[in-house]
């Protein structure tokens, strides 16, 4: 009797961190939503843009959840990243210029641009780690891997990203959007 | 609308990696990427206040 080959992603370190990347992107996602519903911070198209980006980078991470770890995902996320910061290096340079008060609320002496900023370049040095973690355990992506603590963890991410497009929706309607949105299209 | 597309094809590669379909979230991210960079192209127009 042969046994077929199986593969024990879930006892990988990546598999563990790349849970934790994921929601460490949830818990991003989470505080914009916190500022945009608790505060009445409507986000600007760049804002909404880096918004995506995390969601981009996010999905790289889940797609190494769930498939077990592969060059592919890595490069998903590096190149998402790379668009995310550029988002978010264009709107530091908005507001560089002395006596700019920025866009938005800071958070700990910052504004979420620049934190997007350090985190999109946090996860690509993140991803250069993960990729010689992973140099002996990639997959080539064959593999569904089904654990309840992933499915549950990416299910919470496909809530944020639909929270996100209703968002976009409810804010710039079909049209395209205005730089500085002050009210939903439905209180115009 | 002009973010729309970037976000739709981001949910759908979301949930095509949820039930399991690589090759079809692959194609989304794609797809995702080059909406957003032309997202990126129609609202990074501002002039800057600093010299370059």
């Amino acid at each position: 009797m042969t046994s077929l080959p199986t593969t024990r992603i879930s006892a990988y370190p990546s598999y563990v961190l790349n849970m934790l990347a994921l929601a460490g992107i949830c818990v991003s996602l989470l505080v914009a939503f916190f500022f945009q519903l608790a505060l009445g911070e409507i986000p600007c198209p760049l804002c909404m843009l880096q918004r995506v980006g995390l969601m981009l980078v996010g999905l790289g991470f889940a797609m190494n959840i769930r498939f077990g770890p592969s060059a592919t995902h890595y490069s998903i996320i590096i190149l998402s990243a790379i668009t995310g910061a550029g988002v978010s290096l264009r709107q530091v340079l908005l507001h560089i210029a002395p006596g700019d008060t920025g866009f938005g609320s800071a958070i700990f002496g910052y504004h979420m641009y620049t934190w997007g900023f350090i985190a999109f370049m946090s996860t690509i040095i993140f991803s250069a780690f993960m990729l010689m973690i992973d140099r002996k355990h990639m997959t080539g992506a064959n593999v569904v891997v089904q654990t309840a603590l992933g499915t549950v963890l990416i299910g919470f991410f496909l809530i944020l990203a639909l929270g996100n497009l209703t968002s976009d929706v409810l804010t710039c309607g079909f049209a395209p959007c205005v730089g500085d949105p002050k009210t939903y299209i439905f209180q115009r | 609308m002009i973010i729309l597309p970037t976000l739709i094809f981001t949910v759908l590669a979301v949930f095509t990696t949820l039930k399991g379909n690589r090759k079809l979230a692959v194609t989304s991210w794609v797809f995702a990427l080059i909406f957003m960079l032309g997202a990126m192209h129609y609202h990074m127009d501002d002039v800057l206040p600093i010299s370059l």
